[in-house]
């Protein structure tokens, strides 16, 4: 696979006023492959736009190396920016004067786009992420969630071959963040050769969208990886949780009987316990209901427990995500 | 450079489409307020020249003056201050990021303005000739209009060439600007020759080009003009080629101030 963007050892430095200079980014090294949706995940104060600027030519790095579509960010600027957009979240942008549409057109106009083929391609995005009908809306009368389905548009509109996300689904309800990502993945399955690179601070958002996730914190790469290799890195064994009837004598009998480890929970208000399981292998897991059917005991729910990025990222850190955006 | 061209034109036109469409779209209110206060001013000054006797000629040199006030205003705080709007308002960002130059769309915008202040100037030039009943003389039109479009362009250069000081500068340039705003009026003659200030005084107030387009358009419009600075053909080589200058200082000016902006994190990024 060609790669869209290769980083290597990138250090960025933030010269400050009355304070020592700070690393936010701190000898960082991975490759985005073309047609991946890849995420950085972080949380806050991370260094993700800090490396999201750098990419999309807004930042010179401090330090290393990096090439965007095969161009130096340094010396091939413009071909950098011919085939790249980036859109923020929660970001404003615009005048309050044009309308959607005549907003759009601006935008479009800045990479050179003839009037008649922008105007197709507004149209054609617009009514993907269904503000069609608000097209000749004010701007400055939109709503938050409305501004940020724009923003997208306005960065899908150019064709760009790598695209930028920071935080695209920020302040977004749930649903308005469900369209965004279904927007993403509509647009990269659609033709070949495109590249997402997004930022997000959200666990699940880049465990869902993603192909490959870089996890950084303090400015530093912790791990880069699919996010199923990330999960299944952190632990090699299965887990597993049963709720079976109350039943006082549960306990002892299966301890002995059972290759892995068990912890029982009981609930005699709800009548119910709850079994944890910790296998080393996926097909202990037949032995184990087979015995409970030999007890005669029915099994209420089932369910396979599949670590989380958090459990990841504990893992790795030693912190609580949220720890580390409280610091 | 087809390819070149052809953005720079479509940026510029973008970008000018706004200013366009803006002034349609404010309130009338608005193009009120500014044309009377526009003609109020003006009207301060004829009355003077009037009341202590002055050749009549004074009052179509105000008038001319009057004519050119709004298109000093709009570079001043239309295009100087323009860049740090739209830094302001999270577009400066998205410029930059793009293919197209920032030249283009600090061009687009000036076009835009030059727009905006030609309909406040005209109102503002009939209402003076009709109530104040002044005779221009027009001998030769095209000159005169080739005259004006040159003290226009060296002027909006000023305003582009500043527009990358705003920038950078921010808010302690704003307050430079709104002090400078008055004196700067007044120093460029926009309601009296810059002769009266003798040679040296007149040279330094001809670096702002709106003090030698006004000279040279009141040689051209006014009949016997004799308080004129230098003559209008040596005024207009020296527009052009501050019109040239200037435009340079700005272009290299806006890359500048990118360089700058990508190793220091500045400008582009808002509240910083
Ligand atoms: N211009 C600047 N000058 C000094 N420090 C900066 C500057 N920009 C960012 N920083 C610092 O660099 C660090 C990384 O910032 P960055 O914005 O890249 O983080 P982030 O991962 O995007 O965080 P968030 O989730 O809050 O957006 C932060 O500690 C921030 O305070
Ligand atoms: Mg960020």
């Amino acid at each position: 696979m060609d790669k869209a963007i290769e980083v290597r050892n990138l250090k960025r430095v933030y010269r400050r006023l009355r304070e020592p200079p700070f690393v936010a980014v701190d000898n960082m090294n991975f490759d985005v492959y073309e047609g991946e949706i890849f995420g950085l995940l972080g949380p806050n104060g991370a260094g993700k736009t800090t490396v999201i600027k750098i990419l999309s030519t807004l930042l010179y790095p401090t330090e290393g190396f990096v090439r965007v579509g095969g161009f130096d960010v340094y010396r091939d600027v413009e071909s950098i920016r011919s085939i790249i957009n980036l859109v923020t979240g929660g970001e404003v942008a615009g005048y309050g004067i044009l309308t959607v549409k005549e907003s759009l057109w601006m935008f479009s106009q800045f990479y050179g786009i003839e009037t008649k083929e922008a105007l197709r391609r507004i149209e054609k995005y617009l009514k993907i992420v269904d503000m069609w009908d608000s097209r000749d809306t004010f701007l400055n009368k939109l709503s938050t969630g409305m501004v940020q389905r724009i923003n997208l548009v306005r960065g899908l509109i150019t064709d760009p071959k790598i695209l930028f996300l920071d935080e695209p689904t920020l302040g977004l309800d749930v649903e308005g963040g469900r369209i965004v990502r279904e927007i993403i993945k509509t647009w990269i399955g659609e033709r070949e050769g495109r590249t997402v690179l997004l930022t997000t601070h959200y666990m699940a958002e880049a465990d869902e969208l993603c192909d490959r996730i870089a996890i950084i914190n303090r400015g530093k790469l912790v791990a880069c990886d699919t996010p199923e290799n990330l999960k299944a890195s952190i632990s090699q064994d299965k887990y597993f949780e049963i709720t079976v009837p109350y039943s006082k004598d549960l306990r002892e009998e299966f301890l002995t009987n059972i290759n892995g480890k068990v912890s029982i929970r009981d609930f005699p208000e709800n009548g119910e316990s709850l079994i944890s399981l910790s296998l080393g292998e996926d097909k202990e897991i037949a032995n184990f209901i087979t015995i409970l059917t030999q007890r005669g005991l029915e099994i209420k729910t089932f369910r396979k427990v599949e670590p989380t990025l958090e459990d990841v990222f504990i893992k790795l850190v030693g912190r609580k995500f949220e720890d580390e955006e409280a610091r | 450079m087809k390819k070149h061209v052809e953005l720079f034109v479509r940026t510029a036109i973008a970008r000018g489409y706004v200013r366009v469409k803006g002034q349609f779209t404010r309130d009338v209110n608005w193009l009120i307020a500014s044309v009377v206060g526009g003609f109020l001013t003006m009207a301060t000054y004829v009355y003077l020249y009037r009341s202590i006797q002055a050749p009549e000629e004074f009052s179509a040199m105000v008038l001319i003056g009057g004519f050119m006030t709004p298109y000093w205003l709009n570079v001043l705080w239309s295009v100087a201050v323009q860049l740090y709007w739209e830094k302001e308002m999270g577009n400066l960002q998205i410029i930059i990021l793009s293919p197209a130059p920032l030249s283009a769309f600090l061009l687009g915008l000036t076009i835009g303005g030059m727009f905006q202040s030609t309909i406040r100037a005209v109102i503002i030039l009939l209402i003076g000739i009709f109530v104040f009943k002044v005779s221009l003389v027009i001998y030769n039109i095209w000159v005169v209009v080739v005259v004006f479009l040159i003290s226009l362009c060296a002027l909006y250069g000023v305003g582009m060439m500043f527009s990358s000081l705003f920038l950078f500068y921010g808010r302690e340039m704003w307050r430079v600007a709104s002090i400078a705003q008055e004196p700067v009026s007044i120093a460029s003659g926009i309601y009296f020759p810059i002769k009266l200030f003798g040679r040296v005084a007149a040279s330094v107030v001809s670096l702002i080009p709106l003090s030698l387009g006004l000279d040279a358009l009141r040689q051209l419009l006014l009949k016997d003009y004799e308080l004129y600075f230098l003559n209008w053909k040596v005024e207009v080589l020296i527009l052009v080629v501050m019109w040239v200058v200037f435009t340079f200082i700005a272009i290299r000016l806006l890359n500048y101030v990118e360089q700058i902006a990508k190793r220091e994190a500045r400008l582009t990024l808002r509240w910083q």
